[in-house]
Order: structure tokens, then C-alpha cells, then sequence
């Protein structure tokens, strides 16, 4: 299915981690492609193995982590095996990375200039004169008010908005084709958060990156994605078109997790959906389906690894229940 | 339904201090003359950005922080002026759910000996009785007995907030105020809680603050919902009109900006230009003008307060704003 659109192809990747107790798979049996000009959403909740993914990509897995199968193709070459120094050019310059925390993630002592201008001095090797202006250019790109003035700032002195917006400018300084979007709002107002996604999707309309948009906000992969992928206990659970996947959700655990948001129009005098238990750990080793302890339809089969099936070409499933022979209360 | 608190003009400023001799510069004013009523088993929601205030008054209302200035009135006792000593006898009728259930605990106590803390410390019950409430609590709250002998580290975000509301509850309090309690927590241990804290407060009789910054968690548990901007009240009354009706433009905003996940629904549209003013340096006149799509020269003069609109009555609902007649209806929801 690869075409020529597609920037980033992964196959089979699995991604495992060392501890004390042995060794765990975090992310296992993960496909997906991400094409030019297109959003792709990673959704899921803590633990699920949405962040190890994008750190997988981005060849920055902490020390105990390694990506212990799989492939992860960007513009057909295979990323796995290249060295440190090898994924540093790609890193930045091809596929760029934003944060959840901008505090956290820009150097305190150092200017807002001297940072992104960072960017330019590794990848471009420019004089000082001409990083200084395409410095400026760029955070006035992501629309950041007296730019200049900015400039000469230290972190601190800029709120959580600018902040992130200072993070967009410098992952997007050397025009890279893949954005990689780690709960880029999580930790932003509301009223931030639209700002914040309204300049995403409009540096995508011009720069026409793929952009791998990871959050546990459903309401905000509405607004924000072309397609979806669902991950529950280090697997994908379902795959669909964006529409497709809100309309009509197929996994069990996508239902659940949707009836579980309160909506405009819910009372109190109704309960709200839960979903019992808790997310399994990782190291909670057990086959089958992983959502089956938690699910309401779980029945004989789902003791047995549930196979990724299409609905139809643009929506996927991995549950037993949309098997043909399975019982036909559950739907 | 008689009333329980009453907030009279409350305002609460934490002093900047500079120099070696820590002269104040200047303040913060988190807080400002805040007023609203609260009935008994009505859960009163209050939101609004990081930095409205909404915390800080929170704190203050359980006197936490000492307010600067204004009235708490808590079952017609004048619980804002009574010294440490005479408050004590009050602490236990208002109780405290914090956000982190991480930072909340004391990892080195047993849940047994968290949950009894509080009646130890009032010298309640025999040791016997109190090992029975805690039983009793700890089930209320869905968790089985055998977790008393535990500690906070062997559990998820969830059950540590349900150990948190058992030892707020654990004293029988009239009011909880509840500081972003499911901030932290996944959406599907979102409404777990949510669903708890309402049959509690129904089978308790519990009057709850609600404070949070997600409208639509708000929206669901609260009868009356309070919207905050730098440490005003812009916006009260009942939350099915907030939401329907909103009369505030920064409510107008704030109810367009929410991510929804009906796809069919218009794309959110981010109307609101800039960010927060500084709560050390106030705007005159309307606090958001500086931000508000519709502000006239007059919004500079003088600050509008609370009032009933011809066109809604005498519902309770009222707005901070002094053109809310000519905006009118622009929310299409």
C-alpha cells in the first residue's frame, strides 16, 4: 500500500524494556503509515504506549528501551538500524518533536533567540547575522507578538502559549517533513489550546507536513485529525478514518471510552458510563485480547489474540466480536 | 434548601515583597470581591483558566489562606474572623479534595491510619470505633477492606483519589470543596469518580465547590456554575443557562473553544485574541476588556458587577458586563 505520498511507513514494531523483573513489551505489533499533508492521531491513556511510540521514531528511547522488531521506513529508508549520529541529521531536520511541557523543554538560562537560533547554527551552519533573521522570521511565522523584543527574552517571561509556540517555531526552523506532536495542548487553557491548534493546522496548509498528533483528548483529535488509531496495552485496537471512527466505533474500548466523556446534554441523574478496572501494566504478561478483563462483551474467544480485521478500507478492528461467529448479543 | 455559606465581597491579594528589608511592592490580587450563596446538597461549579483565581479562593474559603478582605458566612457563623482557636470546631465541617492524589497522601502512613486521621485528631470514637469507620469509608468509596493495611504507593491515580475522598468525608463535613479533582486521572477513571462523588453527595446530603477547568465535567455535576476571570465573577447561575444561554463574552469563548467529539459539529474557532492580563496589575474598569471582541471605550470606566437581565429575570442567573443586552444571542451552540 505504500505510495509515493507516504513519509513514514512502520512495520511491525515492537519496542521492549528491561527492568529488574524482566522484560516487557511496551508497544507490540504496531503498523501505520503517515502520508504528506495529513494528520494522524495516536489516542490513548497513560500507559498505553502512545509516547514510547513517538519516542521509538525518534531514536530516543531511554537506555533500558529498544526497539526489538519491526521497521520504521521514512521515505523508504529504514530507520532502525541507523547509528545515533546518523538519526541526529534526520532528527530536527526531517522529523521534529514537540512537547507536552514547554517549561520543561526550553533551557532556562539561555535566550528565546540563542535557542531556536540553535537550529539554524547545527543544521545550517549560517553566520550570526543571518540566524538572527531567520530567527525572527520564523517566530513570527508561528505568531509570536514583537518578535524581536522576544528574542532577547528568557523562558520564564513567556506564559505556557508562548512558550509553545517558541517549541513550534524551533521544530519547524529546518522545514521538516514529519511533526511529531507528544500532547502538544495537554497542558494549556482551553482558549490556548484552540489558538494553539489553529496555527498547527494552518503551518500544515502551507509546509504540508505529516504530522503524528499523540493525545488522550478525544475531543481534540475531533478537531485535529484526518485519521485515528486507538491504543490500549501497547497495541492499536482500531484504526479509522476520523469520521468513521466517531460515527461509528467498533472496539468495545473506543465505545467505552467515548460514552465515558460527559457531553453537553448529560445530567447527574444519569450516571455516566465507566469503564471498571484500570489499565493494565505492562508487565501484567497475559494473552488474548488485552482490554478483555475491562470489557463488558468479553466472551470464550477472547483468550485468544484478537487479528487485526478491515471493515472497510478505511476502518479496522482488532475484537473478536466483529468476527461472524461471535455471539450476537454483543454489538 | 436553606442556605450554608455565604460570600460576602471576599477578595484575597498576596503581597510582592522586595529588597532585603522585604518591602511590599506590590500585590497579586488573586481574589476579588467575590460574593455568591451556596444552598445546602447544591454542588456550586467553578470555572475558568490557570490564574482566574479559582484555587486561591478555594483556599481561602476553608481558610486556608487568610482572606484579605470580605465576609465568609458558614451556617450564619462569621467563619472568616474567628481566630485559629475558635475555628477549630468549624475545620471539620468543610473538607478538602486536591487535585494530585499523587502529592495528597503521606506515603509513609497506612490507608488505615490516613483515613483515621482526621477523627484522631478531633478525639471521635474509640479506637475500636473508629477501626469500623474506617471499614465502613473505605467501602463507601468502592474499594475493598483489605486495602487499609496498604500504602499509597500500591495504588493507581484512581483508588488513591477514592482513598482521598474517603478521608474527606471520613468527619461527616457539610461542605467538600473539590480542587480539580479529575484533572489527573484517565477520561475512563474520570467518570468513575464522578459518578462516586454524586451518589456520595446524594447519600450524604454533601453540598459541594466543584472547581475545575473542564466546562464539560462542570457542566455535568454542577446545579450552578460560577465562571471566574482574573479573580472576579463574571458569570453565575444555573449551569443547564450558562451553558444554553451564556451572557458573558468570555463564557461566549470559553463554551466555543471546548473540543468536541461530534465531528459534524462547526470547528472550533478561537475568537479570543492574546492572553491573560497580569492579576498584579489589574485593567480598569471590565477585567477582560482588554480581550473582548465587543469593548467600547466605556468598559475603561467603571468595573460592571453582577446583575439580573430583563430578558432572563430573576433566575439567578447574572453576568458581570455592561453591554450584555446588546450582545445578545451571538452563541449559536
Amino acid at each position: 500500500m505504500t505510495s509515493a505520498n507516504t513519509l513514514l511507513d512502520v512495520q511491525d514494531l515492537r519496542v521492549s524494556f528491561r527492568s529488574d523483573d524482566g522484560v516487557f513489551d511496551a508497544v507490540s505489533g504496531l503498523n501505520f503509515e503517515l502520508a504528506v499533508g495529513k494528520t494522524l492521531a495516536l489516542v490513548g491513556e497513560s500507559g498505553c504506549g502512545k509516547s514510547v511510540t513517538s519516542l521509538a521514531i525518534m531514536n530516543l528511547l531511554p537506555e533500558n528501551g529498544l526497539i526489538s522488531d519491526g521497521q520504521i521506513r521514512f521515505m523508504g529508508r529504514n530507520l532502525v538500524p541507523l547509528s545515533f549520529k546518523e538519526m541526529a541529521k534526520i532528527r530536527g531536520n526531517d522529523i521534529a518533536m514537540i512537547f507536552q511541557e514547554p517549561m520543561t523543554a526550553l533551557n532556562p538560562v539561555y535566550t528565546i533567540g540563542q535557542q531556536v537560533g540553535e537550529v539554524f547554527k547545527i543544521h545550517h551552519n549560517l553566520s550570526r547575522k543571518e540566524i538572527n533573521k531567520h530567527t525572527q522570521e520564523i517566530l513570527e511565522r508561528v505568531k509570536i507578538p514583537e518578535a524581536e523584543k522576544r528574542m532577547r527574552e528568557y523562558p520564564f517571561q513567556l506564559s505556557g502559549g508562548m512558550r509553545q509556540r517558541v517549541l513550534i517555531a524551533m521544530a519547524l526552523a529546518c522545514n521538516p517533513k514529519i511533526l511529531i506532536a507528544d500532547e502538544p495542548t495537554t497542558a494549556l487553557d482551553v482558549t490556548i489550546q484552540a489558538q494553539i491548534i489553529a496555527l498547527i493546522k494552518e503551518l500544515q496548509e502551507d509546509m504540508q507536513m505529516g504530522i503524528l498528533f499523540i493525545t488522550h483528548d478525544l475531543g481534540v483529535v475531533a478537531e485535529i485529525a484526518d485519521d485515528v488509531m486507538v491504543m490500549y496495552g501497547g497495541k492499536v485496537v482500531e484504526k479509522a478514518n476520523a469520521d468513521s471512527l466517531f460515527t461509528s466505533p467498533e472496539h468495545p474500548y473506543t465505545q467505552a471510552l467515548l460514552a465515558s466523556i460527559p457531553k453537553p446534554g448529560d445530567s447527574k441523574e444519569n450516571p455516566l458510563a465507566t469503564i471498571p478496572g484500570m489499565v493494565p501494566s505492562i508487565k501484567e504478561q497475559f494473552g488474548g485480547c488485552r482490554f478483555r478483563n475491562r470489557c463488558p462483551h468479553a466472551y470464550v474467544d477472547c483468550e485468544k489474540v484478537p487479528q487485526f480485521k478491515a471493515i472497510d478500507h478505511e476502518h479496522s478492528v482488532a475484537c473478536h466480536l466483529r468476527n461472524s461467529d461471535a455471539p450476537a448479543s454483543a454489538s | 434548601m436553606p442556605q450554608l455559606l455565604q460570600v460576602k465581597d471576599l477578595s484575597k491579594s498576596f503581597p510582592i515583597t522586595a529588597g532585603i528589608f522585604k518591602r511590599t511592592v506590590g500585590s497579586v490580587k488573586a481574589v476579588n470581591e467575590v460574593s455568591f450563596v451556596i444552598n445546602e446538597g447544591e454542588t456550586l461549579g467553578v470555572v475558568g483558566e490557570s490564574g482566574c483565581g479559582k484555587t486561591t479562593l478555594g483556599r481561602t474559603l476553608i481558610r486556608l489562606y487568610e482572606p484579605s478582605s470580605g465576609e465568609i458566612i458558614f451556617k450564619n457563623i462569621n467563619f472568616g474572623q474567628l481566630d485559629e482557636h475558635e475555628l477549630r470546631p468549624y475545620r471539620r465541617h468543610i473538607q478538602m479534595i486536591f487535585q494530585d492524589p499523587y502529592s495528597s497522601l503521606n506515603p509513609r502512613m497506612s490507608i488505615r491510619r490516613i483515613i483515621e486521621e482526621p477523627l484522631a485528631i478531633n478525639k471521635i470514637g474509640s479506637l475500636k470505633e473508629r477501626e469500623q469507620k474506617a471499614e465502613k469509608l473505605i467501602e463507601m468509596v468502592g474499594l475493598p477492606r483489605s486495602c487499609l493495611e496498604r500504602f499509597p504507593h500500591e495504588f493507581s491515580g484512581g483508588q488513591r483519589q477514592r482513598i482521598a475522598i474517603a478521608r474527606a468525608i471520613c468527619l461527616d463535613p457539610d461542605l467538600i470543596i473539590a480542587d480539580e479533582p479529575v484533572s489527573a486521572l484517565d477520561v475512563s477513571i474520570q467518570s468513575q469518580i464522578l459518578n462516586l462523588l454524586v451518589s456520595l453527595q446524594k447519600m450524604l446530603g454533601l453540598t459541594i465547590i466543584f472547581i475545575s477547568h473542564d466546562l464539560l465535567v462542570v457542566k455535568y455535576i454542577s446545579d450552578r456554575i460560577a465562571v471566574m476571570y482574573l479573580g472576579f465573577i463574571i458569570e453565575i447561575g444555573p449551569a443547564d443557562q450558562v451553558f444554553k444561554n451564556p451572557l458573558h463574552p468570555y463564557t461566549k469563548a470559553l463554551l466555543k473553544v471546548i473540543p468536541s467529539i461530534d465531528r459534524h459539529k462547526k470547528k472550533l474557532a478561537s475568537n479570543l485574541e492574546g492572553e491573560l492580563p497580569s492579576p498584579i496589575d489589574l485593567p480598569s474598569g471590565c477585567p477582560f476588556r482588554t480581550r473582548c471582541p465587543h469593548q467600547k471605550p466605556e468598559c475603561a470606566q467603571d468595573r460592571p458587577l453582577l446583575r439580573d437581565l430583563k430578558r432572563t429575570g430573576a433566575n439567578g442567573h447574572q453576568v458581570a458586563c455592561h453591554y450584555a443586552e446588546e450582545i445578545g444571542d451571538t452563541h449559536e451552540p
